[in-house]
């Protein structure tokens, strides 16, 4: 098994490249349409496994094993922001945007962590379908308002992709992390 | 910052790219170093012909007493990424305000007009294309000097002719290019062919659809046109205003 932390920068690394990977000439094009949200799932195994280990960068930011009592919450939610904005840049997305959604992902996800444990798989995809979704209109009403980008169908085709990549990547985590434990 | 992500990125594609570089043969590198020579050879003799027609033009414009045009400067930049909302057309240079590029500088390729320079970091700029949907150029058609304005469609291979008059000379493979009015984009830059042009009763606009002459999909290289620097204020009253 490798190091977490390893695993973790490897895989947020990837999520970032997998992001803004542009697909070869001849495919179709309405496969951009369908482009799961690598972060938003990669920050779901993060958070998933927070309370027993902090995470790659964070164990390298915060090094002070913090007991928990609501401080590693906000520790966890300004690095989620400062994650986002980093996303903002990348996809040249209004400053902050990513980071709200982010950090209001983290924290419901923080939140209901031990409901989350409890569930069957199929009932995490149910959920991660709605959250992405949810998140996914709210930045379709910003990019609307702000750089008057028209509505489209990708709220839900987004959310869909990602529910269907969730097992997958929950196979990958417990396969190389270790299953995530309640609080 | 965003240039280790979208370089990563391109690493499979630069993959690609070598492994076809090392499995080309030497019979077909040798056919196209031949066909490079009588490009090379045909477009300097263009070229010369270009110097004279320059000269002639500027001389002209000194008799009419008019402002002569000063050359622009051109960057070459490669492109190092493609943004991921599928609802933009975009991409991003390995150029930025470290080699003087600009907002609203022009970015052309070999064929025609590519879009122009929206954001610039120190080591990247990103440039939105001609074809994204809120984008808009002054053109002017090759063969009548009639104004229009090119607008985007979000597809990479149609552009539209807003609010022309159903009264326009338009014909089907007209040459649109860059009229220079906003002072932009530069004149005399090809920006499409007309590949449709539709006038109904009931509508006081032409229909008309083009065919963009840059190749937008592709990646590759591309020129930054830097607008020459034209002072704001008039020499006159420079010397006026510190009196």
């Amino acid at each position: 098994m490798l190091a977490p932390g390893f695993f973790m920068t490897a895989v947020i690394f990837l999520s970032l490249v997998l992001s803004v990977f542009h697909l070869p000439d001849g495919w179709p094009s309405w496969l951009a349409f369908w482009r799961p949200q690598w972060l938003v799932l990669t920050l779901i195994l993060w958070v998933q496994r927070v309370p027993q280990y902090r995470g790659a960068l964070f164990q390298l930011v915060f090094t002070k094993n913090a007991a928990d009592d609501g401080t590693t919450t906000r520790r966890v939610l300004v690095y989620v922001w400062l994650l986002g904005l980093y996303v903002d840049t990348l996809m040249g997305e209004p400053f902050g945007l990513n980071g709200a959604i982010f950090a209001t992902v983290t924290f419901y996800l923080l939140r209901f962590h031990d409901r989350l444990q409890l569930q069957t798989l199929f009932q995490q995809m149910i959920m991660i379908f709605m959250m992405i979704f949810v998140a996914e209109i709210f930045r379709a009403f910003v990019l609307n308002t702000v750089i008057s980008q028209p509505w489209d169908l990708q709220p839900l085709t987004l959310a869909a992709s990602s529910m269907l990549l969730w097992p997958i990547f929950n196979w990958l985590a417990q396969r190389f992390i270790g299953p995530s434990r309640r609080n | 910052m965003a240039r280790p992500i979208y370089t990563a990125a391109q690493v499979p594609y630069d993959a690609t790219g070598l492994v076809a570089d090392i499995s080309t043969d030497r019979q077909s590198l040798l056919q196209q170093r031949e066909e490079l020579r009588v490009q090379l050879l045909q477009l300097n003799q263009q070229q010369q012909r270009l110097q004279y027609l320059q000269a002639e033009n500027t001389r002209l414009r000194q008799l009419l007493n008019s402002k002569a045009q000063l050359p622009s400067q051109a960057t070459i930049a490669e492109i190092i990424g493609v943004p991921p909302n599928p609802l933009r057309a975009a991409v991003i240079l390995d150029k930025g305000s470290a080699n003087a590029v600009v907002p609203g500088d022009a970015v052309v390729d070999e064929k025609g007009l590519f879009g122009q320079v929206v954001n610039v970091s120190q080591d990247t700029s990103w440039v939105v294309l001609i074809t994204d949907r809120d984008h808009a150029i002054p053109a002017r058609s090759n063969r009548t000097g009639a104004r229009m304005i090119v607008g985007g469609t979000g597809a990479y291979d149609s552009l539209v002719l807003e609010d022309l008059p159903a009264s326009t000379d338009l014909l089907e493979g007209d040459l649109i290019d860059t009229s220079g009015l906003g002072g932009r984009f530069p004149v005399g830059y090809p920006i499409g062919r007309v590949n449709a042009v539709e006038s109904t009763q009931d509508s006081p606009y032409l229909q008309a659809t083009l065919v963009p002459t840059a190749a937008l999909l592709k990646v590759g290289h591309v020129l930054i046109i830097t607008p020459p620097k034209i002072d704001a204020v008039p020499p006159t009253e420079a010397i006026e205003d510190e009196s």
